[in-house]
């Protein structure tokens, strides 16, 4: 019986809404989704065992006090000078992340496939000879001959997480803005940039935000500036009925992926990653939001 | 498949082995091809038009092998394989029966035979759904997946600000010519192909050199000194869609001299000092110097002064296009031409922090 509901679970869930015309947005792993009412963990069954004991944690946390205090006192100034608001005009933007250094490329998430055994694509996030982030590797669509992966291929960067003194995370508020620039030169390959936030209920800890990098491909730069009302919602990897505009209040990471199903070698240069406030910019969400039969939708 | 008997395992088994060694074998007698590929479906239904007997195991193993028939990206393949099903059978009657998925076994494959359209970036039309509607009625799960396609795919198909078209050419000049447009910037740029015996260089009888270059890259090159050095750096990797291609540019160290009086200008032109050149409202306001404009070709890393593409990506090919460059850029002539070239797969040497790595790296050098 348990059988035939996590059966019952795939086909729902196999109804894999979306997958568009470049073959950007794909679910990688199809297995057998047991249905429970309630999620165990937030990283949804990839976490892995720490690999320090709790004794060397507490040595390593103890090395960290000097630097965390000192930090908790800038913030404390920073709270009780108390900075004035700032009014934000049209075409002002701020780099969130901008690559000329070597340490700000280093703290980034780089991630594939292969290491959640799940394929063979290797991926690099390099500081390269021109002062910029170099995201580079090789995709394979090779599928592990494990019986449950059903397609593959996928490599991905992450932003580091914010924190504030003793390690408390920390979220981006990117609400008085309209849109995402980044300064990139790629391959001519599609990349999908994911943006995460930080939801307090299980039911909302897979959301994510996303939208499609185009790249020209060529030694030229381009500036790709994506407006944050084209981000759609997905939840573990598929494209939710009901859509929502993003809340930028809280966001926790931003990523970018390659997983067009090509296989063969990609390269992504990164300059910066900004957001940007354009006071024409009047679209508040690009996808309908009319309320459909309540009997299919995310079903 | 845990919960069911061993005997059903093997008799799917069975079936799924006889529906693949239907293609194998007709991919052995004749061409690999639609006429084929739907010969076999035929083949199938004709055989079982009462019963079909096996049709899901017969539909996964021809979603298996459509690639390999080349139809794996046409649409009216997907509905001659939607045929396969029964008609009017599989129709949920009832609220439960839609609730507790009719036919789960059936529906999944219909799903899977989507799932792997949406792959290819196949987008369904409304025969396609009126094909499924008499299979699995409107209220289906297999239904809604083909709604959700029809609802996200064209609102994505023209997304890409730089379009490819959808049906790639399979000649390797025409999609050449397709990546090299595609790749420049400058609107002025021209693409010139040199192909045949008119060329010299031996190789260009069989291959071709397609370039893109400007007037303002041909004027970038004449403003170059002679005494400095231009590069020929490659192979870089360039997708169109599905198909790669490898490219060579043509490349000048940067002219910090004149970025900086850009970036200078730049700033001026920003700054609000110099919002007005007057002081008195009846006076003229005059430039008092010529602001550079800077083209798009001279970027931070490097001028860029040509593309190319070519056949066969070979040294001596690139040889022959520089040589090509020098009958409409004779200043091309005096200057010294460094090829700095790498095996276009070969993967980017990573130099870390830790000694290991630099070792390493000299080691290979």
């Amino acid at each position: 019986m348990a059988q035939g509901v996590c059966r019952y679970a795939s086909i729902m869930n196999g109804a894999r809404q979306v997958l568009f015309h470049h073959r950007i947005h794909k679910v990688f792993k199809q297995h057998l989704v047991c249905i429970s009412v309630w999620e165990k963990d937030k990283k949804g069954g990839n976490r892995k065992p720490y690999p320090v004991s709790h004794i060397e944690m507490i040595k390593d946390g103890l090395k960290m006090m000097g630097p965390e205090m000192k930090k908790f006192g800038d913030e404390m100034k920073h709270k009780f000078r108390a900075d004035p608001f700032v009014n934000i005009n049209d075409g002002d933007y701020e780099y969130i992340w901008k690559f000329n250094d070597r340490k700000r490329v280093e703290e980034w998430i780089v991630s594939s496939d292969h290491d959640n055994n799940e394929g063979q694509s290797k991926a690099n996030l390099t500081f390269s000879t021109n002062n910029t982030a170099l995201f580079h590797g090789y995709l394979s669509q090779q599928v592990p001959k494990d019986g449950v992966v059903k397609r593959t291929g996928y490599c991905n960067i992450r932003s580091p997480t914010k924190f504030l003194s003793f390690k408390r995370e920390d979220n981006h508020d990117w609400s008085c803005f309209t849109h995402l620039l980044m300064r990139v030169r790629g391959d001519g390959r599609p990349y999908m940039v994911t943006i995460s936030m930080d939801r307090f209920f299980d039911i909302n800890w897979f959301d994510q935000y996303h939208y499609t990098l185009f790249t020209r491909g060529g030694p030229y730069w381009q500036i790709a500036k994506i407006p944050f009302s084209k981000f759609y919602v997905t939840s573990k990897g598929r494209i939710q009925d009901k859509q929502e505009p993003i809340q930028l209040e809280r966001i926790t990471h931003l990523s970018i992926t390659i997983g067009d199903g090509n296989e063969g070698p990609f390269y992504l240069e990164i300059d910066y990653i900004a957001c940007m406030f354009d006071e024409n910019h009047k679209e508040a969400f690009a996808y309908e939001s009319y309320v459909t039969d309540p009997a299919h939708v995310n079903t | 498949m845990l919960g069911r008997d061993e005997k059903s395992i093997e008799v799917q088994k069975q079936l799924f082995i006889k529906s693949s060694s239907l293609f194998e074998e007709l991919a052995q007698k004749r061409e690999k091809d639609k006429l084929t590929f739907c010969s076999a479906v035929q083949l199938y239904i004709t055989k079982e038009l009462k019963y079909r007997r096996g049709h899901v195991e017969f539909i996964y193993s021809a979603l298996e092998n459509m690639e390999r028939f080349g139809v794996h990206r046409d649409l009216s393949v997907y509905k001659e394989l939607l045929e396969v099903f029964p008609k009017e059978k599989m129709i949920p009657r009832s609220t439960w029966q839609v609730e507790w998925q009719h036919f789960p076994k059936q529906q999944q494959c219909a799903i899977d035979l989507m799932d792997q359209m949406e792959d290819y970036g196949v987008i369904p039309d409304h025969n396609f759904g009126a094909r499924l509607e008499k299979i699995f009625g409107t209220e289906a799960h297999a239904f809604r997946k083909y709604r959700r396609m029809m609802y996200w795919m064209p609102k994505f198909k023209h997304a890409n600000p730089y379009p490819i078209p959808k049906e790639l050419p399979v000649d390797a000049l025409q999609l050449a010519l397709l990546a090299l447009k595609r790749m420049s910037v400058d609107r002025d740029s021209e693409i010139t192909v040199w192909q045949g015996e008119g060329v010299d260089g031996e190789n260009t009888k069989e291959t071709f050199i397609a370039s893109s270059q400007s007037h303002t890259q041909k004027s970038l090159i004449e403003k170059h000194n002679s005494d400095t050095p231009l590069f020929v750096e490659g192979g870089f990797t360039c997708w169109l869609r599905y198909a790669s291609m490898t490219y060579f540019i043509l490349r000048a160290d940067p002219d910090k001299k004149m970025l900086k009086r850009y970036a200078e200008a730049e700033a001026a032109a920003a700054s609000d000092d110099n919002l007005f050149n007057w002081n008195l409202f009846w006076e003229k306001e005059e430039a008092k110097s010529i602001v550079p404009q800077r083209s798009v070709h001279e970027q931070d890393d490097g001028t860029v002064l040509a593309m190319v593409i070519t056949g066969n990506a070979t040294k001596e090919s690139l040889v022959s296009w520089v040589r090509c460059l020098q009958t409409t850029n004779p200043a091309l002539e005096k200057i010294p031409v460094v090829f700095k070239l790498r095996t276009p797969g070969s993967e980017i040497q990573v130099i870390g922090n830790k000694d290991k790595d630099l070792q390493l790296a000299k080691n290979t050098e």
